[in-house]
């Protein structure tokens, strides 16, 4: 009984996950969003263009990683959103918990500000859902 | 239109152009010879590809040095594969002949479970971790990313491996859990 009871929160972890990824992508110019453990996998995506999941993956973490060093060596502590502004859009990065992070990108017609606000609002929820499921 | 190659590409082709030929001899080595002490290996791995990286990248080395394994465990087995005729047992086979004789380690199938998709390899005196103890968690994610890419490249999918015990731990091995996904 208690497996089915883990199986059954388990899928509804996935399904809140994927609700509030369905939720990011309904903003306007949000292109993908997608959740990448920590050794780079990406777990969790809903994109409309095709895209190398393994690259945008080891990026996430390598980017993430890079800007946090740079952080300690400023005295910034550690980062807490990364925004690259590319030619054609923008990718957004933030830290759910334990190495897991979450992955926004965006078309160039997307409001950054709107994007950052809805990325920060969405890391609690995730947060939840992470720690629950472990 | 001829795709430039940068230097780092242009030598890797050659490096593993040698290693899946089986050519170890070497130009520019008559004194020295093929073949160098695992520990300058362990240097590559450990402090150029392991704590340098991290000291530039955090918690993101680990990541990098997975994929870097990862894209090495593709070639291996994309080499193999045309040998193996889509036949498991073979592509594994082959797969262990090749990593004993370029001495990454003894590769031993513990568990393969096609129904749940689950895989666990041994890496017997592993090359990354061999006389290297202390460590509070595994260290091996290259080897991991390795036998995750050759698992990855067989069933055409994406997977998740993880290195469940490490000769570093104090484990008698280096254990990777792949999971298809």
């Amino acid at each position: 009984m208690s497996n089915v009871t883990a199986i059954d929160s388990r899928k509804k972890s996935i399904d809140d996950i994927d609700r509030i990824l369905r939720d990011l992508m309904n903003l306007q110019g949000v292109t993908a969003a997608a959740i990448v453990d920590r050794d780079g996998l990406v777990t969790h995506i809903r994109r409309n263009f095709d895209i190398n999941t393994d690259a945008l993956g080891v990026s996430v973490q390598i980017v993430f990683g890079a800007a946090s060093k740079s952080a300690t060596h400023v005295n910034h502590r550690s980062a807490d959103i990364v925004i690259c502004e590319n030619v054609d859009g923008y990718v957004l990065l933030a830290p759910i918990t334990s190495g897991v992070m979450l992955s926004l990108v965006t078309d160039d017609d997307a409001l950054l500000g709107r994007v950052r606000f809805e990325l920060k609002e969405a890391i609690p929820s995730l947060k939840k859902l992470f720690i629950d499921s472990v | 239109m001829r795709k430039h190659q940068s230097d780092y590409q242009i030598a890797q082709k050659r490096i593993l152009d040698s290693v899946l030929t089986g050519e170890f001899d070497i130009e520019n080595r008559q004194n020295l010879g093929p073949l160098v002490p695992i520990r300058l290996f362990q240097v590559l791995r450990m402090v150029a590809l392991g704590a340098n990286v991290e000291d530039m990248l955090g918690d993101g080395a680990p990541a990098l040095v997975y994929h870097s394994g990862q894209s090495l465990g593709q070639i291996l087995g994309q080499a193999v594969m045309q040998q193996a005729d889509k036949n498991l047992e073979v592509y594994v086979g082959q797969i262990e002949q090749l990593c004993k004789k370029l001495s990454i380690g003894l590769l031993i199938p513990e568990t393969i479970d096609l129904k749940a998709g689950l895989f666990e390899l041994r890496v017997d005196e592993c090359v990354s971790c061999a006389g290297i103890d202390g460590v509070s968690s595994p260290i091996c994610h290259f080897e991991a990313g390795m036998v995750g890419g050759v698992i990855r490249t067989f069933f055409d999918t994406n997977v998740k491996a993880k290195e469940t015990k490490c000769n570093a731990l104090g484990d008698d091995t280096c254990l990777i859990q792949v999971k298809l996904t």
